[in-house]
């Protein structure tokens, strides 16, 4: 990746594509039941919702990144997804083991869908997704092709189908309305799962030592980071 | 009592506003709370209360040493959120996840056992999915100059997050109002101390992990009619 080229414009990665088309999405804004598709950017910033003002700073990504697609669902603060970097970052596990055939836990706003689609080693894709209302926000509009197979059900009660088997199973379906606690839902999905896999993931609880990039915030150049370790320019 | 004031472990931030009238006030000394502040010979420079609403296991006594002397196991602990007694010092409470504590110049890092908070936060079923775990401070301010010309007026507290790293979607916040007393410990403000606090749950990703970590300054600004002055102190947690 060339990390000399600044954030606002054509990140490219060694294979010529735009960085940024791995991962930010573009879907429209609409609402369905509690769920809403909302476009977040500069322009607009003194309403964007709940805690999203917060995660944007705390991420370090405001002002540079320019534009949010966020899926927010009535009565919660937190986006229950969002096409940031950080989220980028998060999905590091399956970015690095994403090959063959794939399912995934969770819809969101369809961001894993956008590096999948980049990916020619990865030759199926499936997505649980128990929400209709974000089916039909999303699956009509996210990047998809004939690889690509949507399943409306609940990824924790999925009876899955005898025989199956995938290369690679990446669950980020644990969402804040979930009434079972995060560590709980992994020990149930865990049981469930790996049966059916020999590489098992999930969101957010895997922190790669490598690949990190962070807005240098004087220059605005995209550079590689340390995790952890406090930048010169903070 | 010792009341130097130390600029190894302060900064300040004097502004001059004019010839006449009172002198800027000096930098302020921030200590733990106000009965630091009278404690003698320990005077618990350097550091805040700190209560934490996570944790089930508590009783033993548990801190930082103070700076000046080396002595001491003060000023810095976690208390259940039930408790309001916020016995921090001289009898500060411990979770078990507290695996260390060091006392710098003008920082305060806190190793926290990852496992061990998790287990606190959701092993036992009694926080719900989405809460936020916070951690609130106290502190008293001593102004140097009280009684003379350059004698502060007014205080003003402030917490800033200067930094964070969270995987999984986790993001820390401030909230709440700063106090505008000189103690704004927990003896004068059960459960709120300075006013403002952090806060943070655990995203989407379900986990704090480790090599996550946050830094918190708690400031503290004292004013007169000339100017005004700043003193902080930092608490780093590090979770290992």
């Amino acid at each position: 990746m060339d990390n000399s080229i600044n954030w606002r414009g054509q990140v490219l990665d060694a294979k010529g594509i735009n960085f940024q088309s791995k991962y930010t999405v573009d879907i429209p804004e609409g609402v369905s039941g509690d769920y809403s598709i909302i476009h977040c950017h500069n322009l607009n910033y003194e309403e964007w919702p709940g805690i999203f003002p917060d995660y944007v700073l705390a991420k370090k990504e405001f002002p540079e990144i320019e534009k949010y697609t966020l899926l927010v669902k009535q009565g919660y603060s937190y986006p229950f997804m969002q096409d940031s970097y950080a989220e980028f970052e998060e999905h590091q596990w399956l970015w690095d083991n994403a090959s063959g055939d794939v399912l995934i836990g969770g819809l969101g706003i369809g961001m894993v869908n956008e590096a999948l689609i980049l990916k020619d080693e990865v030759t199926s894709v499936t997505i649980l997704e128990k929400e209709q209302d974000v089916i039909d926000l999303v699956w009509e509009h996210c990047a998809k092709d004939d690889r690509f197979t949507l399943i409306h059900t609940d990824a924790e009660t999925w009876e899955i189908p005898e025989g199956s088997n995938w290369d690679t199973i990446f669950l980020d379906c644990w969402t804040f309305d979930n009434s079972t606690h995060h560590s709980n839902w992994k020990t149930h999905m865990d049981s469930k799962y790996s049966p059916y896999t020999n590489k098992l993931g999930y969101y957010g609880v895997w922190r790669g030592l490598d690949n990190y990039y962070e807005i240098n915030k004087e220059t605005g150049i995209l550079e590689n980071r340390v995790p952890n370790i406090a930048r010169p320019w903070f | 009592m010792v009341k130097a004031n130390f600029p190894n472990i302060l900064f300040g931030n004097q502004v001059q506003n004019g010839a006449a009238g009172p002198s800027p006030p000096a930098n302020p000394v921030i200590y733990s709370n106000l009965a630091g502040y009278l404690a003698t010979p320990t005077r618990f420079v350097d550091l805040v209360e700190m209560a934490s609403e996570t944790g089930l296991n508590w009783g033993a006594a548990y801190g930082v040493s103070d700076i000046a002397t080396g002595t001491g196991v003060y000023g810095i602990g976690n208390n259940y959120g039930g408790n309001n007694g916020f016995a921090v010092p001289p009898d500060p409470q411990l979770t078990t996840f507290g695996v260390g504590m060091q006392n710098l110049p003008g920082l305060v890092n806190y190793d926290v056992d990852t496992a061990d908070y998790m287990a606190n936060y959701t092993g036992a079923g009694i926080y719900p999915p989405g809460w936020e775990d916070y951690l609130n401070f106290g502190a008293y301010a001593e102004d140097p100059g009280a009684g003379g010309a350059s004698a502060a007026t007014s205080w003003s507290w402030d917490v800033t997050i200067l930094a964070q790293s969270f995987s999984g979607g986790a993001v820390a916040f401030t909230s709440g109002t700063g106090a505008t007393t000189q103690q704004a410990d927990f003896a004068i403000n059960p459960g709120t101390g300075v006013g403002e606090d952090v806060k943070w749950s655990l995203g989407r990703g379900g986990s704090i992990i480790a090599g996550d970590s946050i830094t918190i300054e708690v400031a503290v600004t004292a004013s007169n009619a000339s100017g005004s002055a700043v003193a902080a102190v930092d608490v780093q947690i590090n979770w290992q």
